[in-house]
């Protein structure tokens, strides 16, 4: 397989993902993810779909096959190189949630204050225009305790980005959110795809997303993987498996 | 047989959990590399909430705490000596058994008390929820940004603490002695600062360090060994409280065995 190494695409061939909790099986995955596109990753088994995810997002490394971020190989990096990699590429996560011994503010805050030089005060004022942009209307030193579950992942939102990542990694963003609340942040996921590569799960959660900004769907479950082009190729597909999935939700 | 045998599986089972301690903290230690920016301002500022948890919020119970038991010792020292040989040498146990063994143990204790379990509780909770799991997706070493700022705390409070402890519980137990005794407070004073020696002084910051590295070091240990069971922090706790007051006490018997 002709593996192309542009710097903002992912590249898997044959990859499967390293898992030692999870008892199913895991087909190679041989994928190409480009920018400004957004993937979704769907199939019957989440904990399935999240191995995948987090193995494309360079969190874990692949037991078998090669992944490629970004034009890095993620198993050769070593530690500060993984730091500085990590810089690049967001991940929010709908079910891992923010730290809730520091503020909304200070949760934001904490990528830049580890990561750069920059001084308290310019990384609060830059986190203070994030969550601006984000329509944050609560106020930013409020504990995440204290917050809604829409303004929590409003807030998670703002983190994944505060370091300006060319990939951003979605792990159930519309999870435990009412119907407006997973409109409006289908609004600002919208937004935040521009000029990234974004790459998700938990996308039937709120199918409307994927017929507006999806690219590429990729079908996992236990037996096979395929690849749909657009989300008028998935709706129209005659596999059994997806229209079982399809038919459930 | 069977008692040898459980015997033996105890000891193996002791000595792995040394080495997987000291794994742990070698393992923390090693996140300070050249290219590694000391003054991590993430860090940094987590460093300084404990040292306001650990130190500073226990100054006022470690003070307290040390005027009763300076008026304690010192009555009970006073009966003890005058019975014996008079108060000749009163103010030299005095400053011995306090310098030595009370003021980093009992502060130690405290501590333990205090916040070992506030550490096994706040780092058990956050891995629990998963709060861990998200920032290292952001690229946040996990020793570096929770472990080493509460491991160095906690070594710099319990020196600060027995410190304060020891001096306070010497100055009201020589207070409290040349009331009942009608000693020369003055006399008292210059005569224990004799007794300081830099070799003393040293023990005592060595053992204290000690001390604050043992507790730390455990409570960290312990806080992240919690896996997904909130039935498991209390686990935890109880287990980091139990080995943080054993290794304590072995490593006091060391000092008393080499330093006697």
């Amino acid at each position: 397989m002709n593996i192309k190494t542009d710097q903002a695409t992912i590249n898997t061939n044959d990859a499967i993902p390293y898992t030692k909790e999870i008892d199913l099986t895991f087909p190679p995955l041989s994928c190409q993810l480009d920018s400004s596109n957004l993937t979704c990753l769907v199939g019957p088994h989440r904990s399935q779909l999240r191995a995948y995810l987090q193995m494309l997002a360079g969190i874990s490394i692949p037991e078998q096959g090669m992944v490629n971020i970004l034009g890095q190989q993620v198993s050769e990096l070593d530690q500060l190189g993984w730091k500085k990699f990590r810089c690049k590429v967001g991940y929010l996560s709908g079910t891992a949630p923010l730290l809730s011994v520091q503020h909304g503010l200070m949760n934001v805050m904490l990528p830049v204050l580890y990561h750069t030089d920059l001084s308290f005060r310019e990384t609060a004022a830059k986190a203070r225009a994030i969550m601006a942009e984000i329509n944050c209307d609560f106020e930013p030193t409020t504990y995440p305790a204290l917050l809604t579950g829409f303004q929590r992942l409003q807030l998670a939102l703002a983190r994944a980005l505060i370091l300006e990542p060319e990939v951003l990694f979605l792990d159930v963003p519309f999870n435990d959110l009412g119907a407006k609340e997973r409109e409006k942040m289908a609004k600002l996921l919208g937004r935040y795809k521009l000029n990234r590569t974004v790459c998700m799960i938990g996308g039937l959660q709120y199918p409307r997303f994927l017929e507006q900004h999806v690219k590429q769907i990729i079908y996992i479950s236990e037996h096979k993987i395929i690849s749909f082009n657009s989300w008028e190729l998935f709706m129209q597909t005659a596999d059994p498996e997806i229209r079982n999935l399809l038919s459930i939700l | 047989m069977n008692f040898f045998g459980n015997i033996g599986r105890q000891c193996i089972k002791l000595f792995l959990y040394v080495i997987d301690l000291t794994y742990f903290l070698l393992n923390a230690i090693s996140v300070w590399k050249p290219h590694r920016n000391l003054y991590n301002r993430a860090v940094y500022s987590v460093f300084l909430d404990q040292l306001i948890l650990t130190g500073i919020n226990a100054t006022a119970i470690v003070s307290f705490l040390a005027v009763f038991v300076g008026m304690v010792i010192a009555s009970q020292l006073v009966f003890i000596m005058a019975s014996i040989t008079g108060a000749n040498d009163l103010i030299k146990m005095l400053a011995r058994l306090i310098l030595s063994e009370m003021g980093p143990l009992i502060t130690g204790f405290v501590m333990i008390g205090r916040s070992c379990s506030a550490i096994v509780v706040d780092l058990g909770n956050t891995k629990i929820r998963g709060e861990i799991a998200s920032l290292e997706y952001l690229g946040i070493d996990i020793d570096d940004y929770f472990v080493l700022p509460r491991i160095v705390s906690m070594i710099i409070s319990q020196v600060i603490l027995a410190l304060i402890f020891s001096a306070v519980m010497l100055f009201f137990g020589m207070l409290f002695s040349a009331l009942i005794y009608d000693l020369s407070a003055q006399k008292s004073i210059t005569e224990l600062l004799s007794l300081v020696s830099v070799k003393s002084l040293f023990i005592f910051m060595l053992k204290n360090c000690l001390f604050g590295l043992i507790v730390g070091t455990v409570a960290c240990f312990h806080g992240l060994s919690v896996e997904n069971s909130p039935t498991q922090v209390s686990e935890q706790m109880q287990k980091a409280i139990v080995r943080s007051i054993v290794f304590l006490l072995l490593v006091d018997g060391y000092f008393i065995i080499f330093t006697l």
